[in-house]
């Protein structure tokens, strides 16, 4: 396993009458290649796995492992972490500083100075290409000049250069519209597609249901579920563990099986829940959309 | 109501050849509307809510909100705004006292600025968090007592510019569920800016606009079934409203606004018991 986390739990201002429990005994497993969704409610735990993962909190018990690097209550540096694992925040493009687009995605290979100059330039290409970012055009440009869309690409194709092996994207569609939150989708599914490993936070588990090998559910600091986006609806328990994330296609079978229609309610999916709904109205056989029924 | 009327913006120093911002923009909501505004990143709509606050002045056409048309750098006391993040509009230090600060600042005494408070203290449900510090509260809470704070002026229009987008699932719900309560059983005009098309369908009307233009309007039904528009948006229809769509084309008989997911059970389950 690429990711190890055992046992983590992480108190906030412990001692203090603030104290908050944010992680309460996570134990997550994660291989090299996976598409993870970390699904749940504000105050989860879900940003504190995240920083946990990265390094930047310190566990208070437990420990997390990536890759040879382990990290526990007594760690010190986490330097070797953050080399492996890139974090994408929630509106990226807060953090954007730089004069030029160019020297904005370069800047942290450049300060690591461990790379010469040409082998940077190709790199920030990459990375650039990765995201769809038309570099040429832009280089030369104050990312503060850009559309939000683009300055969310900058600032993630400057996290992407770096090279980690991991990727966290902590709400990536937050604020965008419809057209440019499939592309993000997109855009993350080649980046995991190419061999890396990705976890994307969320709260709309139907944005994420799509695009995730495997759905993790948190609350209240622990892992509540863990499934294949399949498992989730496989059996009436996790199901119902899962209700307050199902889809809305979900929920709409599922108030109707209250209602008591005799229907399936395993899918997120429209063609199939519209073969239900038909079946149940005796209107015959769903025949495709667009079609005009009788 | 409010009504635009040929509404332009333009900037750009080049007066020869201005960029807009909006361009002969009409938009009519009656009182009592429940409306929705989509529309791609820089469509220009966060500018139309300004616009119709009389934050923003237009370069050209007119404003007409509770049948008054607005001046120049006239502010609109008929409209609360709300905005995505209800951190950046809560004041005061306690719950209560944020709510009072729009009637303090209006100098409203202070035997009817408590009966008032209290009253929406009561019908927002804000009860148990009235003593809270504001920061402590969910960020569906906060938005609850940013509304709070407009309807205790006795505002009858809302607009809404992304209100729920920075909230998870619950706090989404409960503020979707708010507004369609306040548009019923109140009364009250909303215009909501949004880029959740599962939210656009609740309403009465969907407004888009693209490029400074509006280029739709009509029932969410219309909308969803409108493909040379949800082509040129690029829009794909989430999951919920493909089945809504699959209904309609199918000559299922749903009404074409206020389409929740409990709507569309109710309206499901009548029309399996009367055949």
């Amino acid at each position: 396993m690429l990711i190890e986390i055992r046992g983590l739990h992480h108190v906030f201002f412990p001692g203090t009458p603030l104290e908050k429990a944010a992680l309460a005994g996570v134990d997550l497993s994660v291989g090299r290649g996976e598409f993870i969704a970390l699904i749940g409610r504000t105050g989860s735990g879900k940003t504190t796995l995240a920083l946990s993962l990265n390094g930047l909190l310190i566990p208070t018990r437990g420990s997390v492992r990536v890759g040879d690097v382990v990290v526990g209550p007594s760690t010190k540096k986490t330097a070797r972490l953050r080399d492996r694992v890139g974090l994408v925040f929630q509106y990226p493009e807060h953090q954007l500083f730089e004069e030029t687009v160019i020297s904005e995605i370069s800047f942290g290979l450049v300060n690591r100075g461990e790379l010469p100059e040409p082998e940077i330039r190709t790199r920030v290409y990459e990375a650039a290409r990765l995201v769809n970012l038309d570099l040429d055009r832009l280089k030369d440009r104050s990312p503060f000049t850009l559309s939000g869309g683009e300055q969310r690409k900058v600032a993630i194709a400057s996290i992407i250069c770096m090279e980690p092996d991991i990727l966290i994207f902590d709400e990536p569609t937050q604020g965008l519209d419809s057209r440019s939150r499939s592309e993000a989708l997109r855009h993350i599914k080649e980046l995991n597609a190419r061999g890396k490993t990705v976890i994307i936070i969320s709260h709309d588990l139907e944005e994420v249901i799509r695009v995730a090998d495997r759905i993790v559910v948190l609350e209240r600091g622990k892992v509540m579920l863990d499934r294949s986006p399949e498992g989730l609806f496989a059996d009436p328990e996790t199901l119902e563990a899962a209700r307050p994330f199902l889809p809305d296609v979900t929920q709409l079978l599922i108030g109707l099986k209250e209602k008591g229609w005799d229907i399936k309610t395993n899918t997120y999916r429209s063609d199939r829940a519209l073969t239900e709904i038909f079946g149940a109205l005796d209107r015959g056989p769903w025949t495709g959309q667009g079609t005009i029924g009788t | 109501m409010i009504r635009l009327s040929d509404v332009s913006i333009s900037y750009g120093s080049d007066q020869d050849n201005p960029s807009f911002a909006l361009m002969g923009v009409n938009l009519d909501v009656p009182e009592g509307t429940y409306a929705v505004l989509i529309g791609p990143n820089g469509s220009g709509k966060t500018t139309l809510a300004k616009i119709i606050k009389g934050i923003v002045a237009p370069t050209g056409g007119t404003v007409t909100v509770a049948g008054k048309n607005l001046g120049p750098e006239e502010i609109s006391e008929d409209v609360g705004l709300v905005f995505s993040n209800p951190e950046n509009q809560i004041i005061s230090t306690v719950v209560e006292e944020d709510i009072a600060f729009g009637l303090e600042n209006r100098g409203i005494g202070a035997a009817e600025m408590r009966r008032r408070v209290n009253r929406i203290i009561k019908r927002l449900g804000l009860t148990q968090l009235a003593k809270r510090l504001p920061h402590t509260l969910s960020g569906g809470e906060q938005q609850r007592l940013v509304i709070a704070g407009i309807l205790v002026m006795e505002t009858k229009i809302i607009v809404l510019d992304e209100a729920t987008s920075m909230l998870d699932a619950n706090g989404k719900a409960d503020i979707l569920r708010l507004i369609r309560e306040l548009n019923e059983k109140e009364g009250i005009t909303v215009l909501s800016i949004t880029h959740s098309l599962v939210e656009a369908v609740l309403s009465d009307i969907v407004f888009v606009l693209d490029r400074g233009k509006i280029v739709f309007s009509g029932t969410p039904g219309q909308f969803i079934n409108n493909d040379e528009i949800l082509a040129r948006l690029d829009i794909e229809l989430p999951e919920f409203l493909l089945v809504l769509k699959g209904l309609m084309r199918a000559g299922i008989d749903i009404p074409d606004t206020a389409l929740g997911v409990q709507d569309v059970i109710g309206s499901l389950d009548r029309l399996r018991r009367e055949g």
